[in-house]
């Protein structure tokens, strides 16, 4: 099958066309015929957009910190939606459509400024269990191991605790405790390349080692690692929202859809007349932080169809 | 994979039947919570149910200074007297005979001396006698345990003029000697020797931590064992060692039946009890901390009392089925006071250190006009209408209303932003105005009032010139904690609740500077230290309410702070209780022997 | 088996390190635990794996220690500073009074002489020593685990074979997104939502673990703790009310879980399913006639099932360590909640404790899923 997609191409094309580029439009069709990707990139295109816009979409009312929600006047029980909260708004009156538009920032900051230090994290201490192998493995792995065995959650919440509470310090946190799994992604896929006789060769003619893990192994390597980080800035997001619904992220009157969500807690039960009253309330943040994620997680879900070697020609 | 459906489908058919079946074991019944409740069936009618969300920290009176705990030991223990009714001066006497008084001659030697014949025929829960001997150990073994971060340290005050039974590295300093020579039994009764006069000595005696305990079941239990020698083993002890921690026997008309941590604490009727018979026969302190929880559980009276915070007071009121009490006054205040000496050490609240618009120096609330500026600028009013909702009396002084010797002709600075930016323009010769400022508020997180305050007020100075920032943030407690203890707070937002009915008690923390919130700030004013002192040490009323008074006034001049109001609360029970008497010192949970149930 | 680990989340799991939907996981497996050499008994490859599981718990409680160190005393004592009225010389007295000034590795020496001689000390957050928190709260905890781990393999499974099974007809759709969407979900947000409704507006299941009258007949006198878990304590105390209380509010916690967890079995099963349909023995096996159900049972459902299996163990384990979320939420006192409080409030005793006790489930929970890995596939050898 690969062959006559390669043909195809260099019939239309002409035989002068380089493999990669072939490849690359190949990736891009194959990409694009799957109905859920268009979805997911639509989501995440929908919330590019909020990020981008935000100052025009939700004019911040204190210019030197945006992430403010504004709120009108010190009520503690929380408005529904109207003409001036299209969305609502949180208890002591922040209007929850300016918390979902800034919080998008946010989100994204997560999710990418996580993934991506692991990434570069992993890839560093992959190459050099990997590669080097012998006792630096030996030590890399068996800290690996011990990270594994100890429970995320909670050693988030008594590290965000130590640090100060905040979005930053949730990064931070994240980024400690999720550094095993790249490197051992990083570490396999390089067990599995530097033994192939390419390798061998490029040894046996004198390059460097530095050479060698840069030109050669990383390239072929770092597929699995861009696959695992695709997908998991779904997941990176949820869990940092889940530390904001604790309580570690911003404070209250700031721009986290975690914390949003944890101010609904109190109005689950409305009054008398109207147990749902605040629905808004519960419904509306979740929604937005499920409909990020979902989006992430489509496209992360196509990108692995694609990009994984495994499942490319299928 | 059919099985799955019918298991699924079996789950929810046996959910929708209980649901709709077994109504008096779900909190919730079959008709949507929107129809009254029509029988008028009173639930479990010998328990009286009291749910709040205070956590026990320990049932050991030497230990416990906090509201739960004092609750539940006010039901098992007794103090020798406590107040009449609603009363926060008339006492009546419990395991004494008569409360001393110098016309009855009780009280000798100018103040000093106290003699309380002790009642006779009164029984512990574990069947033994109350005798004078017992007393005197009692108070002798609280005050050798004395753990860190307790209440002990009222008793010493008066007896010893001291705080503790230990010095500043820990080694004990409190002797038998001094025990026996403070606390005397002379034959049937118990006689304190004071250190000096003073004053609020018989309002401190009804404190949880001077309640009678059961000598014999104490020492049979490892507590102390009445000599000099054991004093070492039993001081300080560490959380949860204290020998009393979880087991009680007191004279009280409630046994201990059970506690389960974390749950609910457990009573049940003392049957051989000295006083009137309780009605009610068992009672249970319920720890609910969801709020959505309490409160379907209190409308369908699962439980008998709910506690309601302030900003649910106003759809509460709406509800069938229940009692209010409404605007109780509780001896408490809010205020908010201005560190005059900040820590500059590693201080991230004060930013640069310095007034160059980015942060403050460590005395820049020390220029009185500073403190004026944002006095002014706090929008009381708005405070008590959005934020407290009404539910609070304002507060001008630390002396609240309630008190002996409050002034109720004293009111606080008015809300002027004019007069603010006054004095702002005024403060540090015009360099502040000029540089502008920034600095971190903060709040402990939960807490919503503090929050919103602070908050209202950081609005309202930085409204005044955009050089002005102030960040308000909210902090984990162990953070605030470790902050305050290390005075790296800008501005502190302080809470005190009475240990006893008198102004002395709310006066050395507010305005002594060897007081717990002014020692904070830096505030050192040697005639106020004066006159605290003396005003605990003056018998004579009238010349105390010179003195109070004279205090209320300094604290207005010296303006280290502004008070905010005094918490008013309303009290939530099913509409079948009968019974409850509001006292301004009551504890949560309070003493279920003013309880009944019936319609 | 040092395969991915979840990513902890009430066991919404993520397989960061490898694709779940291939076997990926098997490569893994194979060449870190297992070698292609001689059989070398079984009992001299447990005894290696407990060895390696003590290491690894005291790394574990070494690491942990030495992060909770860098928190400051005045911070760490804050657990035991119950009101706002102690003044700052007697919070000094308490940092004195608990060693926390003293240097970290006598501060961890000390801990762990402690635990050797079995006195785990004692927990602020649990008001008890941590051993009588424990025994209060992991029952409630494993009840909830015992309950839903078996569902969402179920549901996953099942509706992992459907959706390979009709590949690409709607059902399969359906069931992908039903996957994908579940597999996005906050947790949080899904059970606020489900109070809300069930709860809030309708009245039914409501949080918590038993009603009020149910609470009194377990914690009064006349009930016998024999397990600490309601259901079971309650047919052996012959209470079927208290059975049925129960299990009407462990209802929709559990309903929550599944919803969210088997999500990820659903993937993994079907992709699984779909490789092993791909194989061609199975094609074989239909070219000669054999029924499509009998070849799916036997031959596909089995091989298939493989990942699976890895992937329920550490589903279990996941669930241990994350109930955080759920059991707030439902205000459930297990292990979870009762960590988020110690680990907002510091409690060091707690923590620690709770850290080596989950690390312990992890690995020992590793160590069975291999071995019964290695009873199903004889491809596979213990090295």
């Amino acid at each position: 099958m690969s062959t006559e997609v390669l043909t195809e191409d260099m019939k239309t094309q002409g035989p002068s066309r380089h493999p990669g580029w072939s490849e690359f439009v190949f990736s891009m069709k194959r990409l694009f015929k799957n109905p859920l990707t268009i979805i997911g990139l639509a989501i995440i295109l929908f919330f590019v957009f909020l990020a981008i816009f935000a100052p025009i979409l939700a004019p911040p009312p204190r210019a030197h910190d945006p992430f403010l929600m504004p709120h009108k006047g010190w009520q503690i029980q929380p408005s529904p939606p109207s003409a001036e909260n299209p969305l609502g708004t949180l208890p002591s009156q922040y209007d929850i459509l300016y918390g979902v538009i800034w919080g998008t920032r946010n989100a994204f900051r997560i999710g990418i400024a996580v993934v991506a230090a692991n990434l570069l994290v992993g890839l560093i201490l992959g190459s050099i269990a990997g590669y080097f192998g012998g006792i630096l493995d030996e030590i890399v792995m068996r800290i690996a191991d011990i990270f594994y065995a100890i429970p995320i959650l909670v050693m988030a919440m008594a590290l965000v605790v130590a640090i100060g509470r905040g979005l930053s310090s949730v990064v931070v946190v994240l980024i400690i405790l999720n550094w095993p799994t790249y490197t051992r992604v990083v570490r396999s896929e390089i067990l599995v390349v530097r033994n192939m006789d390419y390798i061998l060769a490029a040894r046996a003619s004198g390059a460097s080692h530095l050479r060698i893990l840069f030109k050669h192994v990383l390239p072929n390597s770092i597929f699995s690692a861009i696959i695992v980080a695709s997908m998991n800035v779904g997941v990176t997001v949820l869990i940092a929202a889940a530390l904001s619904f604790l309580g570690l992220g911003s404070d209250s009157g700031y721009a986290d859809w975690g914390a949003m969500v944890a101010t609904c807690r109190n109005y689950i039960v409305g009054p008398a007349e109207n147990r749902l009253a605040y629905w808004y309330l519960v419904f509306i943040p979740g929604f937005t932080i499920a409909l990020f994620v979902l989006g992430w997680n489509l496209l992360g879900d196509a990108v692995r169809d694609v990009f994984d070697p495994r499942m490319r020609r299928r | 994979m059919k099985k799955i459906l019918v298991l699924l489908m079996v789950l929810a058919v046996a959910a929708t039947a209980f649901a709709g079946g077994k109504g008096e074991e779900a909190p919730a019944v079959e008709e949507a919570p929107k129809k009254v409740v029509e029988e008028k069936v009173i639930k479990n009618p010998d328990t009286f149910i009291w749910s709040s969300y205070g956590t026990v920290d320990s049932l050991d009176p030497a230990k416990a200074y906090d509201n739960a705990s004092g609750g539940c030991i006010y039901n098992i223990y007794e103090t020798l007297m406590y107040f009449k009714g609603s009363s926060t001066e008339e006492l009546e006497a419990q395991l004494t005979t008569q409360i001393p008084s110098v016309a009855n001659g009780l009280i000798t030697n100018g103040g000093k001396t106290y003699r309380f014949p002790i009642s006779k025929g009164v029984k512990f829960h574990s069947g033994n006698e109350l005798t004078p001997e017992v007393v005197a150990y009692s108070f002798k073994r609280h005050l050798v345990t004395d753990p860190d971060g307790g209440p002990m340290w009222m008793v010493f005050e008066p007896l010893f003029g001291t705080y503790g039974s230990r010095d500043g590295d820990g080694n004990i300093v409190l002797t038998m000697d001094m025990l026996d020579k403070a606390i005397q039994v002379q034959g049937d009764s118990v006689v304190f020797n004071l250190a000096q006069s003073f004053a609020p000595f018989l309002s401190i005696l009804t404190y949880n931590c001077v309640s009678v305990i059961d000598k014999d079941f104490a020492i049979a239990n490892g507590d102390w064992n009445g000599t000099a020698a054991d004093i070492a083993r039993v001081n300080g002890p560490e959380e949860g060692k204290e020998p009393l921690y979880e087991i009680a026997s007191g004279t009280g008309p409630y046994k201990l039946a059970r506690w389960d941590k974390g749950n609910e604490v457990v009573f049940e009727r003392f049957e051989d009890y000295w006083g009137p018979k309780p009605a009610i026969a068992r009672a249970i302190y319920r720890i609910v901390e969801e709020w959505s929880t309490r409160k379907l559980m209190l409308l369908q009276g699962d439980v008998d009392r709910g506690r309601v915070d302030p900003m649910y007071f106003e759809e509460m009121r709406k509800e069938p089925g229940l009692k209010v009490y409404q605007k109780n006054a509780r001896l408490a205040n809010a205020g908010i006071n201005y560190n005059m000496k900040i820590t500059s050490v590693d201080n991230p609240a004060i930013g640069s250190g310095k007034l160059d618009g980015r942060g403050i120096p460590a005395d820049f609330f020390s220029d009185k006009d500073v403190r004026l500026g944002f006095t002014y600028a706090f929008d009381f009013e708005t405070m008590l209408r959005e934020i407290v909702k009404g539910n609070g009396i304002p507060a001008a002084t630390p002396i609240c209303s309630g008190l002996p010797f409050f002034n109720p002709q004293l009111k606080g600075y008015p809300f002027d932003l004019k007069k603010a930016e006054e004095h702002l323009k005024k403060a540090w010769g015009g360099k502040l105005w000029q540089n502008g400022f920034e600095f971190d508020m903060l709040f402990n997180t939960g807490n919503e009032v503090r929050e919103q305050t602070l908050k209202m007020m950081a609005e309202n100075v930085t409204s005044l010139n955009p050089k002005f920032k102030i960040n308000v943030r909210g902090v984990e407690w162990a953070t605030y904690v470790d902050m305050q203890r290390q005075r790296l707070m800008p501005v502190y937002y302080i809470g005190w609740g009475a240990d006893y009915p008198d102004p002395h008690n709310f006066a050395y923390p507010y305005q002594h500077s060897q007081g717990l919130f002014a020692s904070r700030t830096g505030y050192n004013n040697p005639e106020v230290d004066k006159l605290i002192e003396e005003g605990a040490t003056e018998a004579d009323p009238a010349k105390r309410k010179a003195i109070y008074y004279k205090l209320q006034d300094m604290w207005l001049e010296d303006v280290i702070g502004i008070m905010l109001y005094q918490p008013v609360d309303d009290f939530y029970f099913k509409d079948w209780v009968k019974g409850f008497v509001f006292h301004p010192m009551q504890n949560d949970p309070v003493m279920f022997k003013q309880f009944s149930k019936g319609y | 088996m040092q395969a991915g680990a979840p990513f902890l989340l009430d066991g919404a799991c993520c397989f960061q390190h490898n694709n779940p939907s291939h076997h990926g996981c098997i490569y893994v497996i194979k060449s870190s635990s297992f070698q292609e050499s001689n059989h070398l008994s079984l009992l001299n490859y447990i005894i290696r794996r407990l060895l390696f599981m003590i290491l690894v718990l005291f790394g574990v409680s070494l690491l942990v220690f030495s992060v909770l160190m860098l928190i400051p005393p005045g911070m760490r004592v804050a657990a035991y500073v119950t009101s706002e009225k102690i003044p700052p010389d007697q919070i000094e007295a308490m940092i004195k009074l608990y060693g926390l000034n003293d240097p970290a590795p006598v501060q961890y020496f000390r801990w762990l002489a402690k635990i050797f001689r079995g006195d785990l000390g004692f927990s602020a957050t649990a008001e008890a020593p941590v051993l009588d928190g424990f025994k209060r709260y992991f029952p409630v905890t494993l009840e909830l685990v015992l309950y839903s781990t078996p569902l969402i393999i179920l549901v996953g499974i099942w509706l992992g074979t459907v959706g390979a099974i009709k590949k690409d007809r709607p059902a399969d759709h359906a069931i992908r997104i039903l996957a994908i969407v579940g597999y996005s979900l906050p947790t949080f947000w899904l059970g606020l939502l489900l109070l809300m409704f069930f709860y809030g507006f309708l009245g039914i299941f409501p949080p918590g673990t038993l009603s009020v009258e149910a609470n009194e007949v377990v914690f009064g006198s006349g009930w016998n703790r024999i397990t600490g878990l309601l259901t079971i304590d309650a047919i052996i105390n012959w209470r079927w009310d208290i059975f049925l209380d129960a299990l009407y509010h462990i209802a929709l916690p559990t309903i929550n879980l599944v919803i969210l967890d088997s999500a990820l079995i659903m993937r993994l099963m079907r992709s699984s399913m779909l490789e092993a349909l791909g194989q061609d023995y199975v094609r074989t096996a239909l070219a000669k006639g054999a029924p499509n159900r009998v070849v799916y049972q036997t031959h596909v459902r089995r091989n298939a099932l493989l990942p699976v299996i890895t992937i329920s163990g550490v589903l279990f384990a996941g669930l241990m360590a994350g109930m955080v979320i759920t059991e707030t939420i439902f205000v459930r006192k297990g292990i979870g909640w009762w960590m988020a409080r110690a680990a907002l409030q510091l409690d060091v005793p707690a923590i620690m404790f709770n850290v080596l006790f989950l690390g312990l489930i992890f690995v020992g929970v590793n160590l069975i899923v291999d071995l019964i890995y290695a009873a199903i596939d004889p491809r596979v050898r213990l090295g």
